[in-house]
């Protein structure tokens, strides 16, 4: 097992050979820094010319990403932290994404943009967020979450290999650090696990405790906050003797639902787990799809767990108590289940 | 000054601009008529920039990123009547097939956005590609005085000139921002600006489209053989509203411009050329597209 950094790096490694048409670009990353979360690390001492590193400019960054992609190369584009999203939001909406459209299909630009989210760490308010949701309403971008968890490095080769449309991939700095776990045996720590590829080239991964009897909970979660919803998950089983099924998307905008329908089918009751604020958030998106095109599998309101809508405070306890962690997702749960 | 003609035949200089000006003074009648929805930004008074400017650019290879005030350059790039105003009037036979109409046009090495100063950072990673692909090709790029309100333009002028790129930044500056005139949106000068990232500046202050023409050949050629970017200003002045129906500019200010009009000083310059002539092809042209426009509209309906 590497870590999940590691993972990435050499993926993007392996396909920077394969296909000349990549460029690396994003701010802080040759060598010996490699980028704020060592991604790029040794890529450019490898690829010199291919590895560009950006004065603070995420507007022009992007801007020059379309150009370049405009005219036929894949640029892989660092933004160093989610925050800094912000800053590119006109270059993706009113310009990458549209040239197809509107130009009727004369040009097809492709550019990546990877970028990490994620708190727990302490940051501040302008370093530790999860601004997805504010991207996963864009038309014709494909919005992917990275998972520590199943084929990471199938599932990038199939990104970069495959996608055909403008792509956003939502790293967590939290996962950087952790190992990707391959589920061998089909199993994690306390979990039988199951990885089921979508049509549209991402996969996600069932979770469950025992599979003996139907659960009472369909929980559907991605990315780093992952890691706090399976303990708290445990310890509804192990102390409640509450069973949810875990659902692990990594795409946030075109998932096959077929998974989470076939255990909603046995719990009636849909949960969602996000880091990011709530307030018209991915949760809530994700229980709308479901409730409007599968009203008859749902049995109870469904519960979206998020951070509440307001910023992340910088004091390692006040994060801690505002971000999802286990003990609330646990308790929101086990008081929805019993309400 | 040492006139070049000997390549280009004068009257093709002047049909361009005539074909821009006739074109843009009948989309303007076909809005106030009702044949048009939407909205255009016309580029009357303006014509010698880019008839003179893109006449030393070489479509098959160099690239234009051009603006809401673009049908002058693409005009001047394609010599494409037919496609641009389909497009305009929303047919499936505009370049676009009216999914983009007059702002956001896309023809082979053309393109135009509605955004102000995104078309820039766009125009130098098009010229970072062409670099590496070693085509020798010139990526220009027009905006306006009123563009350089937005920051990324200064974000593009540093890392074209940091990373070397051939970009040729244009500023058409008409001196009004839609309504507001640039003494209330530009602070200090605006030479000085690319300067100050190291990109060498040219001042043109001419409606000679001669005189457009020569200079920007000089800047063209040095983009080519040296690989570093260039702006061009170019003082101008539109004769039109920014749209439509949105002009307060004084009359008499409008009227003092006009006898700068680039088409005047060319038929004062050159008088041996037939422009009845010249002026009936055009007209009769561009009528028989508009004609078969409408009726294409009239198909729909």
């Amino acid at each position: 097992m590497e870590k999940c950094f590691k993972t990435i790096n050499h993926v993007i490694d392996m396909m920077m050979k394969q296909d000349e048409r990549i460029y690396l670009l994003g701010e802080d990353i040759l060598d010996p820094y490699g980028g704020a979360f060592k991604v790029y690390s040794g890529l450019s001492t490898k690829y010199r010319n291919r590895v560009i590193t950006s004065p603070i400019s995420e507007q022009a960054l992007v801007g020059i990403a379309n150009g370049m992609a405009i005219r036929g190369m894949l640029p892989i584009l660092e933004i160093m932290f989610g925050d800094f999203m912000t800053l590119t939001f006109d270059q993706v909406f009113n310009h990458l994404v549209k040239f197809e459209g509107m130009y009727d299909s004369q040009i097809s630009p492709r550019v990546i943009i990877r970028t990490p989210m994620g708190g727990y760490r302490g940051y501040g308010p302008t370093h530790s967020q999860s601004l997805e949701k504010f991207f996963v309403g864009i038309p014709n971008l494909a919005v992917y979450a990275l998972s520590h968890l199943g084929p990471l490095r199938e599932l990038l080769i199939s990104i970069i290999e495959k996608e055909t449309r403008p792509t956003l991939i939502i790293e967590n700095k939290t996962l950087y650090s952790i190992d990707n776990d391959l589920l061998e045996n089909n199993s994690y720590n306390n979990f039988r696990t199951n990885v089921h590829w979508g049509k549209d080239g991402s996969y996600c991964i069932s979770l469950s405790i025992y599979e003996g009897v139907d659960e009472d909970f369909t929980l559907i979660t991605y990315g780093g906050v992952v890691l706090e919803v399976l303990k708290a998950v445990e310890e509804l089983y192990f102390e409640h003797e509450l069973l949810g099924k875990v659902i692990i998307l990594t795409s946030l905008n075109s998932f096959d639902y077929s998974p989470a329908l076939d255990s909603l089918k046995k719990s009636g009751c849909l949960i969602t787990v996000e880091e990011g604020a709530g307030f018209f958030g991915i949760g809530n998106g994700i229980v709308s799809t479901i409730c409007e095109n599968n009203f008859n599998l749902i049995n109870k309101a469904p519960l979206v767990i998020t951070a509440p809508p307001t910023f992340i405070p910088s004091s390692k306890i006040l994060e801690k108590e505002m971000l999802p962690n286990k003990e609330r997702i646990s308790r929101e749960i086990f008081n929805h289940l019993n309400s | 000054m040492k006139m070049d003609n000997s390549n280009t035949e004068l009257t093709d200089l002047y049909r361009l601009m005539y074909t821009i000006r006739y074109f843009e003074e009948r989309l303007l009648e076909l809005f106030s008529k009702g044949f048009l929805n939407g909205t255009t930004h016309t580029y009357i008074g303006q014509e010698a920039n880019a008839v003179g400017i893109i006449d030393n650019l070489i479509p098959s290879k160099d690239i234009i990123f051009s603006n809401h005030r673009g049908h002058g350059h693409y005009i001047s790039f394609t010599d494409d009547i037919d496609g641009l105003l389909f497009e305009i009037m929303g047919l499936k036979t505009g370049i676009c097939s009216g999914k983009g109409g007059s702002q956001h046009l896309c023809n082979k090495n053309f393109y135009t956005n509605g955004i102000q100063g995104g078309i820039v950072p766009i125009t130098v990673g098009m010229s970072f590609a062409e670099k590496v692909n070693r085509t020798n090709s010139v990526s220009t790029v027009f905006i306006g005085d009123g563009t350089l309100g937005e920051g990324v333009v200064y974000e593009s002028f540093n890392i074209a000139s940091l990373w070397n790129l051939p970009v040729l930044f244009v500023i058409e500056n008409n001196h009004y921002a839609q309504t507001t005139h640039s003494s209330l949106q530009i602070a200090g000068s605006i030479s000085a600006r690319p300067e100050a990232f190291g990109i060498d500046t040219t001042l043109l202050e001419t409606t000679n489209v001669m005189e457009i023409k020569f200079e920007s050949g000089k800047i063209i050629d040095t983009i080519r053989k040296n690989g570093r970017p260039h702006c061009l200003i170019i003082n101008t002045y539109r004769f039109a509203p920014h749209s439509k129906g949105d002009d307060y500019r004084n009359s008499s200010e409008i009227e003092e411009y006009k006898k700068k009009d680039p088409l005047l000083v060319f038929r004062n310059t050159f008088v041996d050329i037939a422009y009845e002539q010249v002026h009936y092809e055009i007209k009769k042209r561009i009528n028989e597209s508009v004609k078969k426009g409408i009726q294409q509209q009239n198909e729909l309906s």
